[in-house]
């Protein structure tokens, strides 16, 4: 709670990660991680060959990628960390700790990585015509520039892994025992066929566009492309599965909320329907693709398309909602607290450790109770203010006000119209982890709850959208600053 | 009618295709699901074996020993061909009446049976392309 609290109400703080996120993952795995080998195969095949019509196709679907991952490709990477850092400070923050030499690292490869594209991209026509050795030099830039995707692939991917499940580092406090968490390679697995496939029925779907409908090398195109992407299914099935068994189970028992929503959990053996479904059609018309790829309508290759991209988006997802109530597993939860501290905290209460607070808008005092004396009202938004205060540190990392997942909502559906007392919400959060396993336990002490259901009370009254730090700016807790200032004071003495 | 059989003479595969249709319209017709069952897991084996004899005269063959994508081309279509058609005939049987589980999976099964047929016609001796779509290519 060292943090002021951004905040976006509208959309929600998750959705802003997510929108990000599952962005550049279609990215990275689609148009680097499994597109680059992909290029460099089909320009070796040409080389190979001696067919030029191979080397062009491969250039131009590189050059598609090559403007799509240095430009968005790019900024989402970044932005990830930058979206992560404003909502959730904390759990970044344990991160960087934890993995700090693999981040430097990753920095590295992903430097060598732009420096490798743009040299494979800018150099492919000179060296090409040039021929001979320097053929075969840039064939290898291509092989060297796949590996370097996957390389950073594989380093970002055990710092995902650690977020859902830390295995042992939480007794040990490791590098290695942190890199090497239970996820990491069964993760990996997943993760590098599915940008392999991935990467072919992108490229199945741009070779529509680079080649004639009646060319014969469209259909030696598809063939090819279409046996890469079946020869990477089978592994994706097989490391799907080994992945899957190797999540833990109570993150498992998420699994239906994860799929879809709260609203719609029961829905889990027809939503994995239509997942399979999806992975089964998707079979089938790059099967197609192979057999008879002069049948195959334009249209219907915008299928596996569109399909792959919607799976991949949703695994995303599905990763991101299973490890809750965890936001790094056993370690922090999803509002930012540590696990261990959460016995002090609960004594104590947070806001004493709050060194901000989040000043109420006239919106939000809207439709305070009238005939109150001034006294009176003066004490009632003072609680508010606490409530407010309250919310803010524990509930709006997940929830917004009147947007997204909102707590208005959840409130709605569970109490309806009549009045939101004190009673019932401060009731339902103390124990509302049991009934909602995915949700983490209420941190404060028993008088917060009190001062959150009065808040949620005003917010019934105002329907009040709740502002962020960036928007209403924040006042430091009286409290907190004395104690930071008795802090300053006290490093200060030591150092001297 | 003479074109028809015009297209029949000039693909002899298409026959059998014809054959596998109007089988898995039968085994739909049938309504029990340990006979579908049965018919269905005979009738892939047989595929399974016809195609995995040509394949493997395929892959012995000079032409394609030691080449990786053509070795790819040879296998892995059947292969999944046979895994989907048998995902297809499990769906069929699993639940009983007409569910989207059946319909679906004796849509599968059926484009899946077809596949084998047309996956088996390419991997023929006597078509010498590297697959058989290659020679339309």
């Amino acid at each position: 709670m060292d943090f002021p609290v951004f905040h976006l109400d509208g959309m929600g703080n998750r959705w802003l990660i997510a929108l990000i996120a599952i962005l550049h993952v279609l990215i990275n795995h689609g148009l680097a991680v499994g597109m680059m080998p992909l290029v460099a195969a089909m320009e070796w095949y040409g080389e190979k060959k001696k067919d030029p019509r191979w080397d062009n196709l491969a250039f131009q679907i590189l050059f598609v990628c090559f403007l799509i991952t240095t430009t968005v490709g790019a900024l989402t990477g970044v932005g990830i960390w930058l979206s992560v850092s404003l909502v959730n400070p904390y759990s970044i923050g344990s991160l960087i700790r934890v993995f700090f030499w693999a981040w430097f690292t990753e920095w590295l490869v992903f430097i060598t990585e732009v420096c490798l594209i743009l040299a494979y991209t800018l150099t492919w026509k000179k060296w090409s015509e040039r021929g001979g050795i320097w053929k075969k030099r840039h064939i290898r830039l291509g092989f060297a520039l796949a590996f370097f995707s996957w390389v950073t692939m594989a380093i970002i991917v055990a710092i995902l892994g650690f977020m859902m499940d830390p295995g042992n580092w939480l007794t040990d406090h490791s590098f290695w025992t942190g890199v090497l968490n239970p996820l990491y390679l069964p993760q990996l697995a997943f993760r590098t066929p599915l940008a392999a496939a991935m990467a072919g029925i992108i490229a199945m779907f741009l070779i529509l566009f680079f080649t004639a409908k009646r060319d014969a090398f469209r259909n030696a195109a598809l063939r090819a492309v279409g046996a890469w992407t079946l020869a990477f299914a089978p592994f994706v099935v097989v490391a799907g599965w080994w992945y899957y068994t190797s999540v833990p189970a109570a993150m498992q028992g998420n699994l239906g909320v994860a799929l879809a929503t709260m609203e719609f959990e029961d829905w889990q053996t027809k939503f994995l329907q239509i997942a399979l479904f999806t992975a089964v059609t998707i079979l089938v018309v790059v099967q197609f693709a192979i057999s008879r790829p002069h049948l195959l309508p334009k249209a219907a290759l915008l299928v596996p398309f569109v399909a792959i991209l919607w799976m991949t988006g949703h695994f995303e997802r599905v990763r991101e909602f299973i490890r809750k109530p965890y936001v790094i597993g056993q370690y922090m939860y999803a509002n930012g607290l540590r696990v261990d501290d959460y016995a002090l905290l609960q004594r104590d209460g947070i806001l004493k450790y709050a060194t901000y607070s989040n000043p109420l808008t006239g919106a939000e005092k809207v439709g305070l109770p009238e005939n109150l004396t001034e006294a009176q009202r003066s004490n009632l938004l003072h609680r508010i203010q606490k409530g407010k205060d309250v919310f803010m540190d524990t509930c709006s990392r997940c929830h917004t006000g009147q947007g997204v997942n909102s707590i208005s909502g959840i409130l709605q559906k569970m109490f309806g119209d009549q009045e939101w007392s004190t009673d019932l919400t401060a009731g339902t959060f103390e124990f509302m982890h049991y009934t909602r396993p995915f949700m983490p336990p209420f941190p404060g002490t028993k008088d917060e709850l009190v001062l959150l259901g009065e808040y949620l009370a005003q917010l019934q009254r105002s329907k009040a959208v709740i502002p962020g730090a960036q928007s209403v700016g924040i006042t430091v807790n009286p409290v907190s600053a004395a104690r930071l200032a008795e802090t300053k004071r006290q490093i200060k003495g030591d150092a001297q | 009618m003479s074109r028809y059989s015009e297209l029949l003479r000039r693909s002899p595969h298409r026959a059998t295709i014809i054959n596998a249709i109007l089988l898995s319209l039968l085994m739909l017709m049938i309504n029990d699901a340990a006979v579908q069952w049965l018919i269905g897991v005979v009738v892939l084996a047989l595929a399974g074996l016809w195609i995995l004899r040509r394949a493997l005269v395929r892959t012995l063959s000079a032409a394609v020993a030691g080449d990786s994508y053509h070795l790819i081309l040879t296998w892995v279509p059947g292969l999944l061909a046979v895994s989907l058609a048998l995902l297809g005939l499990h769906l069929m049987v699993t639940d009983a009446g007409a569910t989207p589980n059946l319909w679906l999976g004796w849509i599968l099964f059926t484009v899946e049976l077809v596949m084998l047929v047309v996956i088996g016609a390419d991997l023929s001796p006597s078509n010498k392309s590297s697959f058989g779509a290659g020679a339309r290519a």
